[in-house]
């Protein structure tokens, strides 16, 4: 019984985390990916957790721990690079116009 | 495993599921990226922290209790941090801003 | 401080052996080492973090059941049909009275997390919010997280 349910929220875990890709690749900005990702980052994490219930091993803990810190730190560089580029630009446009 | 535990983290794993599809959904109901980020951060907060209560009734032992309060309390002070890096970042690269929402005054 | 950290050590660990608490204590003196070394930390301060507790505690109650009425009323608009059509997005600048950076990096967080809000920038003595809705940006002014924020600081 404990293990249907896990298996069922997994896939649809699974669904939802496709349907967040659909929208990583279509999105028209390049923060709507973002956004995109970072959904995608928290799933993976509780679909860590679902597994490792479903396994019945604590250590998958240990990894989705690890896991929400590593995708934490990847969209805050993606965003601080793309902070800096949108910086750059507007520095050589004022630069341009001037 | 005690049939209460069962039925309790099995509705709160299902709430916390809903909360994702409810997130998902906004990222394409909603057309803007201001509109979107809201729906992202708040379901994601929400909805992680109710899969882990779930789970909390699954596991039982106290390590993994703390654990996952543990992985709660971190996604709680890491998403928000991201999301306003998005709004950010939206804030200075659009253009077109006041057409998709009123501006008071910016930074 | 260390107290903690060794907590979570143990916690990574999940059993009580002789080795495991060897290496704890060492691990755990060198970080404390460097915190004092490089980011001011003293037992004073502890203290002080530690007399605040209580009051952290039921401002993190408080922002539960915020969180939870954010949610009913995000899902409510999500759901709802042509959900553009019904809201009034808007960009607010809200003055705080919060002075330590540590209380207003929580109210940022805070407001993120509660009704239709996000914290777009922080300035010295302001945070510029999105609000989703005219109406979410109104309870924003006289709010009881903000008032706890501020009690915490005064016993600072």
């Amino acid at each position: 019984m404990e293990n249907t349910i896990l298996l069922v929220a997994m896939g649809f875990l699974s669904v939802t985390i496709f349907f967040c890709l659909v929208r990583a690749i279509l999105g028209p900005r390049m923060t709507d990916r973002l956004v995109a990702v970072n959904i995608i980052s928290i799933e993976g994490v509780v679909l860590i957790l679902l597994f490792g219930a479903y396994l019945h091993d604590n250590q998958f803990m240990d990894i989705a721990l690890v896991y929400t810190l590593l995708s934490f730190l990847a969209v805050v560089c993606l965003a601080r690079n793309m902070l800096a580029r949108a910086a750059k630009k507007e520095k050589e446009g004022t630069h341009g116009t001037v | 495993m005690g049939q209460f535990r069962l039925i309790a983290g099995t509705v709160f794993i299902v709430a916390g599921l809903f909360i994702f599809g409810v997130a998902v959904m906004g990222l394409f109901r909603l057309r803007y990226v201001l509109n979107r980020v809201h729906v992202a951060a708040k379901c994601d907060s929400l909805a992680i922290m109710l899969v882990c209560i779930g789970l909390m009734f699954y596991a039982g032992d106290p390590g993994s209790i703390l654990k996952l309060l543990l992985i709660t309390a971190f996604v709680w002070l890491a998403n928000p941090v991201a999301s306003h890096l998005i709004c950010k970042i939206e804030v200075e690269t659009n253009d077109h801003l006041e057409d998709e929402c009123e501006v008071e005054e910016l930074p | 401080m260390p107290i903690l950290l060794f907590a979570l050590w143990l916690l990574f660990h999940e059993r009580l052996t002789i080795d495991v608490i060897i290496t704890g204590v060492i691990a755990v003196a060198l970080v404390t080492l460097f915190l004092r070394a490089f980011a001011g930390w003293s037992v004073q301060r502890d203290m002080q973090f530690a007399s605040r507790a209580l009051a952290f505690l039921l401002f993190v109650i408080r922002l539960i059941w915020e969180v939870l009425k954010a949610n009913i009323n995000v899902i409510g608009i999500v759901l709802s049909d042509e959900p553009e059509r019904k809201i009034n997005p808007v960009i607010v600048r809200h003055k705080t009275g919060l002075r330590t950076s540590i209380g207003r990096v929580a109210l940022a967080n805070s407001i993120t997390l509660t009704p239709g809000t996000v914290t777009v920038d922080v300035g010295d003595d302001c945070v510029y919010v999105h609000a989703l809705d005219v109406r979410s940006c109104e309870g924003l002014d006289n709010n009881p997280l903000e008032k706890q924020l501020e009690n915490m600081e005064r016993g600072l």
